[in-house]
């Protein structure tokens, strides 16, 4: 009766309290793709770029591989981003849906599918925040960073979630 | 010719050789107290961008006036002050409602993204207000105070003092402070002071009066004015100093004198309670450019209100409407307020 009431006042504390929205943060060098994003689409460099990020665990300056829960998303998202036809998408749709706003990418990359958009990216390098915003979307472990011009995406860096639950 | 003379002189030709200009409202007085010589201050006051599908998704008939000749506006100002440093310093402020929350979204925008959607729809306008070299300073307005709370936004301020006398505020806390019990009233004071700058907490405490004041308003037709706002009578720009299109409490008419008295109210206030030496109070919000003075023997207050970029105003002499597009600068003693248009 005590835990059901504690977790009572738990519930109505949190879901009362001010909610923040979600934000990413601009790794450390060590856990980002690149320290200037590359170009979209990718070419062979590019993409080999973030697939050893990826085949790293996350850590750029990784001496072993490290196993990928997520290899085959990954890939798929690999290649989504080297078409351009799949960068497309509607950056002035007030929507935390990431798929809603870049529909072509979702469609051949299955795995940010449900993920939601988070545009207050932080980057401390940064005088000023970017303008237009960057888009950021999370998979289990990996944050994909995405600038944006005229509704295209431009430019990417993946990062190593904070949230990720393995070092 | 001080440094902040030709700081006044600069600005102005920068704006000539991208608009035409006139001038509103011009006051140059010693009991400003605000002597600057070195220093220009420049107000661009409200904007309300929203981004263009909402505009025809909410039927809203009017919107930002002259986009493109405030996007070169910023411009400008950038490259007066990379030009005027070291020697002088020109620091700009966006006073408040740059983005219109309340007209972009029904209710709240728990994660930022309408107001993503307003940046990237104007990224240009945004590019050149959040260029790094211009490090405009940002006021939170009514119609966008909820950025307070988004990571992107939260070195946005409610207010700023500009020793020793200037008070510089969106203005919206003159529509409702002094309807506030006493705790309440005492955090607004804060916001008139530098001591003690409104953290995010405190922006949290008022943030629900914030929204009684939207009350469910569509803001379809206008925001302010109706009707074009009077402004006085203008005339065109020159340098030869003196007063202009002044209003001063006793002869003015009483539209002209809106706020005033309760911006001379709160400083004398925020002076007794903080001992600073508030003579001045620079707003947006209302939409209606002036220039508004309490003189009488033991007392001079001015209240600045920089006008907007939105809906329309009428001058004394012509009624016809003509969009709001107004900046104002300070310095020197010298407070100025321009009408800008296209160049044809």
């Amino acid at each position: 009766m005590r835990y059901a009431s504690l977790l009572l006042v738990l519930g109505f504390a949190t879901g009362c309290a001010v909610r923040y929205p979600a934000v990413v943060p601009m790794r450390e060098q060590q856990f980002r793709s690149h320290d200037q994003a590359v170009a979209l689409p990718l070419d062979q460099e590019g993409r080999g770029e973030v697939a050893n990020f990826l085949e790293h665990g996350g850590n750029r300056f990784g001496r072993n591989a490290a196993p990928d829960a997520q290899a085959a998303g990954h890939k798929q998202m690999l290649d989504a981003l080297a078409a351009e036809g799949n960068l497309k998408i509607r950056a002035s749709l007030a929507t935390s849906d990431f798929c809603a706003i870049a529909l072509p990418l979702c469609q051949a990359a299955p795995i940010l599918r449900k993920r939601m958009a988070v545009t207050q990216v932080i980057d401390a390098r940064n005088r000023q925040p970017e303008v237009p915003d960057p888009i950021a979307v999370c998979d289990d472990e990996y944050c994909w960073i995405f600038r944006q011009s005229n509704n295209l995406l431009t430019h990417l860096v993946v990062v190593r979630s904070v949230r990720r639950l393995q070092p | 010719m001080s440094p902040a003379m030709s700081l006044h002189a600069d600005l102005l030709g920068r704006l000539q050789a991208i608009a035409r200009v006139q001038l509103v409202a011009r006051l140059q007085d010693d009991r400003l107290n605000f002597p600057g010589a070195n220093e220009l201050h420049v107000f661009i006051p409200d904007i309300h961008l929203i981004t263009a599908a909402r505009r025809v998704e909410g039927g809203y008939q009017y919107g930002t006036n002259h986009p493109v000749l405030l996007e070169a506006v910023v411009k400008s100002l950038r490259a007066l002050k990379l030009a005027s440093a070291p020697a002088g310093e020109v620091v700009v402020y966006q006073i408040g409602d740059l983005f219109d929350l309340w007209r972009q979204v029904d209710g709240l925008d728990p994660n930022a993204n309408a107001a993503s959607a307003i940046q990237n729809d104007q990224a240009s306008l945004l590019a050149a207000l959040r260029d790094p070299d211009l490090n405009a300073q940002f006021l939170l307005g009514n119609h966008d105070y909820d950025l307070y709370r988004f990571p992107n936004f939260d070195a946005w301020q409610r207010s700023f003092v500009l020793a020793p006398s200037v008070m510089l505020l969106h203005g919206d806390v003159f529509d409702w402070v002094e309807k506030l019990p006493a705790e309440l009233k005492n955090l607004v004071l804060f916001l008139f002071t530098a001591s003690h700058p409104a953290g995010t907490a405190d922006l949290e405490k008022l943030r629900p009066l914030n929204n009684k004041q939207r009350g469910g308003r569509k803001f379809r037709d206008f925001i302010q004015n109706q009707a074009p706002a009077p402004t006085g009578k203008w005339r065109e720009t020159s340098d030869d100093g003196g007063s202009w299109n002044v209003q001063v409490e006793g002869t003015a008419p009483k539209e002209m004198l809106l706020y005033l008295d309760e911006a001379r109210q709160k400083c004398g206030e925020a002076n007794g309670q903080f001992g600073s030496a508030l003579n001045m109070a620079v707003i947006g919000h209302t939409h209606q450019a002036r220039i508004a003075v309490h003189d009488t023997e033991d007392e001079f207050f001015t209240l600045m209100d920089c006008g907007a970029w939105i809906e329309n105003c009428s001058t004394a002499d012509d009624p016809t409407p003509r969009p709001n597009a107004q900046i104002a600068a300070l310095g020197a003693n010298e407070a100025r307020i321009y009408q800008l248009a296209p160049l044809e």
